[in-house]
């Protein structure tokens, strides 16, 4: 056979991979203008409300929920984390403003699943978070849990700081470190 | 503002409370202040740990809480806010009610020289 392509087999090669490279390239540009923009939380609000304990993300609760957290800081879960009135109201504006809602889709938006008229106060208390956590509640039945047994995300979510929950990217043999 | 101003905002803060305290200041009473179990079991060493050349850990989530003192963790005294946050925060949980100035003048000048 010829070694060299003919005028047609060239307009259909070129065709071909100029399809592919297109859909490729496209592909690729479209999956980076569409990614989301990394997880990147207000410094105030790291510093006020994760001194004690991890800075849950705002998009994790809904706006009702923040505002009750926040009209309760003198006995927040049994502990006080009180605070001038002006750090007050700003953290409270960034959380309404970033807060998990219906209409606003987030990658946390399946939180919002059957989500009562009042909304929990605890993110472990969502029934959006008990479906998504529910293999691990099989795995643990039977087992006396404390309260806040899910409550450090961070245990089990190593870069929950990131934002990040992937199920890819929890530690093998997830759990609990000693601290 | 030098680095010498911030390292001092403690000793500021002593003066002010001079005028609303009853006793001078010492470091005794400081420490008897921040030791002292409280009827609910409580005390500053609850999460502050036994020594504060050292972290504790914050009582219900384990969060690792820094060293209070300044000479292992400069950092410490450095911030009127943050001691102001944290006289609130902290005096209301351990004793019920926030720390009178005669207790933050006391507690002050302690941690100021460990």
């Amino acid at each position: 056979m010829d070694e060299h392509l003919n005028k047609t087999q060239r307009v259909i090669g070129s065709g071909l991979l100029g399809t592919v490279l297109l859909f490729g390239v496209g592909g690729i540009v479209v999956y980076g203008l569409e990614a989301e923009p990394a997880y990147q939380p207000d410094a105030l609000y790291v510093e006020e409300c994760g001194a004690c304990h991890y800075a849950y993300p705002p998009g994790l609760l809904p706006a009702a929920s923040w505002a009750g957290i926040m009209r309760g800081l003198e006995d927040h879960f049994e502990d006080n984390a009180e605070t001038d009135d002006e750090t007050a109201a700003y953290v409270s504006k960034y959380l309404a403003e970033n807060a998990l809602q219906l209409g606003r889709p987030s990658k946390w938006s399946m939180l919002l699943r059957n989500m009562p008229t009042e909304p929990p106060l605890r993110i472990t208390d969502l029934p959006g978070f008990v479906q998504a956590h529910e293999s691990e509640l099989e795995l643990l039945e039977g087992v006396d849990l404390s309260v806040g047994f899910f409550s450090p995300c961070e245990d089990c979510h190593r870069q929950a700081d990131q934002g990040l929950f992937d199920k890819e990217l929890l530690s093998k043999g997830y759990g609990p470190t000693s601290r | 503002m030098s680095l010498v101003y911030a390292t001092v905002i403690s000793d500021v803060m002593i003066e002010e409370y001079k005028s609303e305290a009853a006793r001078p200041f010492t470091i005794e009473a400081g420490f008897e202040t921040w030791t002292a179990v409280q009827p609910n079991g409580r005390s500053c060493n609850t999460c502050h740990g036994e020594s504060l050349r050292i972290a504790g850990s914050h009582q219900k989530t384990g969060k690792r809480i820094e060293a209070m003192a300044p000479s292992v963790n400069p950092d410490r005294l450095t911030s009127r806010k943050k001691i102001n946050k944290w006289f609130l925060r902290n005096c209301k949980w351990t004793y019920g009610r926030e720390c009178t100035a005669q207790e933050k003048g006391d507690i002050l000048l302690w941690l100021s020289q460990l």
